[in-house]
């Protein structure tokens, strides 16, 4: 199936199901409501070679889309148009093209809400299964198919969803099923609705068939490949008064696939979060462990694309630019993880707290490989063909993946003048994380700090000034950035990022930038260098190449 | 209500089924097929500091293993992994002009990643991973042939010049624009090449890309007119060999691909 005919064959779906409505339905639009929202990002490159950056042919690329949802008591309907003109750099270039990537329909009736065509949904916390769109990321794994929520008594919910999944303009070969049932204990029993314990469990399965195909072992083997994989998960969250604790076991079938070097392992996974808050105090621990957890609908799928699961990044996601150089992937293959967050505020009126109080957050996370040992003397670990390898569940491997310790102070100094210090230090396995064997792990020390000066009532002043200190990779990086606002309307920023302390060109990234909000839409403009690095959100990664000139980003809803 | 239970259990049954569990063996014997004379050619893109491509070349090479002359293999060296740059990989430089083109033409950005027939171009799926070759492959060998080719080549090792001629014998009366593509591959090039986290000093680089006669070929059929089952069509080819490609091990491989879709109709392979 092509691009064309998908596109094609969305649009006719749609009408087919949304055009009887609109004939039998008498004053339809007027009861009704439509509402959506739109965004176009579109680049002018230049060539740059000092930083690597190339000009494209198109001179100029764009990535847009706009949703547009239809509500009518219990019905809604929408459709989601991309175009991808051609994709910006970065993104993969079997977005090109134009069309409706997502359509839908949607109603409720009695207990039961009934979707055909695209949905995204999630089980537990989404390790056996979760579809989601992140925009940034060039990612959407959106279900194709048939979801039914059913709602029977107050406090079960249960679900099932049959489909196919996204993958670009099209979709993977594999079929989805599964369902998930979530129980929360204090809405089904009367006596304990009351009760300051609240218990919610839940269980969820998915199952994916894939029919076999013909991937060599070596020259004259083929493996012999399961068609249906299934994963089960089971979950349980307890909440009293400041503490709620939660925790998910995931278990998935054997799955030989490309990212685990076709194993026969079984796959597993736990997640442990367990948080405490009260005025001023709010703390926050997790941990997790995954092995061999890769779950995709094309088991020779190598890419971020069709993902059936969703493995959370249990890392701090910065926001800074020189703190984000650095983020974390997931490791599906096999990573076990810890993370601590304590947020405290000094209250007002103290020494540290002073006149408005003083907020400090720290935060720790680290993640290593699993514990793995050879199945015997002759076989490999991980090697092909293979149930890969044994793994203490509780005990963590030997090599770092990644390390994160922070602190960042919050204080607002007077009616005018608020700021923030940072300090980030940083172990980052780039051999591991970013998949190329060889590279040195990264140790970084970053500072950052971030001053407000509000001018009058609607004017202000905002400064950054980054640094970042290493050894490896591309060295020293220094950034400073000054933006001037006018609220609501208009801002204005000048930064510049450089890198030093290598042996290489020594290159400032600068960039100009400006906005103009107008209610509910928004245009940014700005022009200058974006350094090659690597975008992540929630532990799932892209490469961001290096890329010079002018920038364009609108963005509108109704 | 009791029957919407019963749909839930259902499904819940269904997926609990939905599983096969494979106790072993893991690997079987590969089943001969029946061949109609469609070869295949795969192209793999590549480069002497890209540390997963060895991996890619091991499954190329189990594929040429398996199926023999019905696959032909091209190693194109270009992107980022290809160019030269600190040692040991500063003296040597793989890439072509011709490399280039195809690279930047096929949106290549991440590797390895090959090309099974060119199949799949521009919608979707013509950038296939190393491990989805297998499978490409097996599903296109039992395919019919449109056309086929006939390599006719000499070469002067003193004025280092290739000629001679490509005949390409129509099989089915078709329209369709065509060009042919002529490349030289050397084979066994020993050279470095990282691997994984390591350097191989003494790699084997195999059926790697060397020069072509022109980036895109040159036209065959127009595809204005039909053109008969059994017509011959002939072409000349010449190609300088450069005085740095040092020891032996040439090839000449000549492929027929639609110029709209850039599907590969079928190629051959010649040792000099």
């Amino acid at each position: 199936m092509t691009k064309f005919t998908f596109a094609k064959h969305s649009f006719i779906i749609f009408f087919i199901c949304v055009f009887p409505l609109l004939l039998t339905a008498q004053n339809v639009l007027n009861s009704g409501s439509i509402q959506g929202n739109f965004q176009l990002d579109a680049q002018y490159y230049q060539k740059d070679s000092s930083i690597g950056a190339n000009d494209v042919s198109e001179k100029m690329l764009m990535n847009a889309f706009a949703n547009i949802i239809y509500t009518n008591g219990n019905f809604t309907t929408g459709l989601r148009y991309e175009s991808y003109r051609n994709p910006m750099l970065g993104f993969d270039n079997r977005y090109k093209g134009s069309g409706i990537a997502y359509r839908y329909a949607t109603y409720n009736a009695d207990q039961f809400e009934i979707t055909v065509g695209n949905f995204y949904e999630q089980f537990g916390s989404g390790m056996i299964f979760r579809t989601y769109e992140e925009r940034n990321l060039g990612y959407d794994n959106a279900m194709d198919g048939i979801r039914v929520k059913f709602n029977p008594i107050q406090g079960i919910m249960l679900k099932a969803i049959v489909g196919t999944q996204r993958f670009f303009w099209d979709v993977g070969p594999g079929i989805l099923r599964g369902g998930d049932a979530e129980f929360v204990l204090n809405d089904m029993i009367t006596s304990l609705n009351e009760n300051p314990t609240r218990i919610t469990f839940g269980g969820s399965v998915i199952s994916k068939y894939q029919p076999t195909e013909e991937i060599l072992y070596d020259a004259s083997k083929k493996y012999v490949l399961p068609e249906n994989v299934a994963a089960f998960a089971g979950r349980l969250n307890v909440s009293r008064g400041k503490i709620n604790v939660s925790t998910e076991y995931a278990y998935k079938a054997n799955d030989p696939n490309a990212q685990n070097n076709f194993i026969y392992r079984h796959g597993e996974a736990l997640l442990l979060t367990a948080s405490y808050s009260q005025k001023g105090l709010g703390v926050i621990v997790s941990a997790k462990r995954i092995d061999n957890m890769a779950f995709k609908s094309k088991r020779t799928e190598v890419g971020n694309m069709l993902n059936i699961n969703y493995l959370p990044a249990l890392t701090k996601q910065h926001a800074y630019s020189l703190s984000a150089i650095y983020p974390y992937a997931t490791q599906p293959n096999g990573e076990m993880g810890v993370q601590a967050e304590v947020v405290y505020t000094v209250p007002k009126n103290t020494v540290l707290g002073g006149k408005y109080g003083t907020e400090i957050k720290l935060n720790y996370s680290r993640a290593n490989d699993i514990d793995r040992k050879a199945l015997n003397d002759t076989t490999a670990i991980n090697e092909k063909g293979t149930q890969g390898y044994t793994s203490n569940f509780f005990k963590f491997g030997k090599e770092l993946y990644f390390q994160d310790f922070n602190i960042e102070i919050l204080k607002k100094i007077n009616s005018r003048l608020k700021g923030s210090l940072s300090w980030v230090n940083l172990v980052y396995n780039q051999a591991v994380i970013e998949g190329h064997p060889g590279l040195p792990t990264v140790y970084a020390n970053i500072l950052i700090a971030d001053i407000t000066y509000k001018l009058t009532a609607t004017k202000a002043i905002k400064t950054e000034l980054q640094h970042l200190s290493t050894k490896q990779d591309d060295k020293n990086w220094v950034m400073g950035m000054v933006e001037y606002s006018i609220a609501p309307l208009w801002f204005f920023s000048v930064s510049d990022q450089y890198n030093y302390g290598n042996s290489g060109e020594k290159i400032h990234y600068y960039n100009l930038g400006m906005g103009y909000n107008k209610s509910s839409s928004r245009i940014q403009l700005s022009y200058g260098k974006q350094r090659e690095g690597i975008l992540c959100v929630g532990g799932v990664c892209r490469q961001v190449p290096a890329a010079y000139g002018f920038n364009i980003t609108l963005t509108s809803s109704f | 209500m009791k029957k919407f239970h019963f749909i839930y259990l259902f499904i819940a049954l269904v997926a609990f089924q939905s599983c096969n569990k494979i106790d072993g063996p893991y690997t079987t014997p590969v089943p001969a097929k029946e061949w109609y004379g469609k070869r295949i050619l795969i192209e793999d893109y590549t480069g002497h500091k890209c540390p997963n491509c060895p991996a890619a070349a091991v499954v190329a090479n189990d594929l040429k293993t398996l199926y023999g002359d019905k696959v032909v293999i091209i190693s194109v060296h270009a992107g980022f992994f290809a160019a030269p740059s600190v040692s040991p990989f500063d003296t040597n430089d793989f890439t072509t002009t011709a490399g280039d083109a195809w690279n930047q033409f096929f949106g290549f950005q991440s590797y390895p990643v090959g090309m099974i027939n060119r199949v799949g171009f521009p919608t979707l799926s013509h950038k296939i991973d190393k491990d989805a070759w297998n499978t490409t492959v097996s599903n296109m060998m039992t395919e019919l042939p449109e056309v086929d080719i006939t390599i006719t080549p000499s070469y002067n090792p003193v004025t280092r010049k290739l000629s001679g001629q490509v005949t390409t014998k129509f099989l089915k009366t078709i329209k369709r624009k065509l060009k042919l593509q002529i490349v030289v591959t050397q084979d066994s090039v020993i050279a470095p090449q990282q691997n994984a986290s390591a350097v191989i000093t003494d790699y084997v680089h195999r059926h790697m890309l060397r020069a072509v006669n022109d980036n895109w070929g040159k036209d065959l059929t127009d595809g204005t007119t039909f053109t008969s089952i059994d017509t011959k069509l002939t072409q000349d080819m010449s190609i300088d060999f450069k005085t740095n490609w040092f020891g032996k091990n040439f090839n000449v491989v000549a492929f027929v691909y639609d110029d709209n879709t850039k599907e590969v109709l079928q190629v051959a392979e010649k040792e000099l």
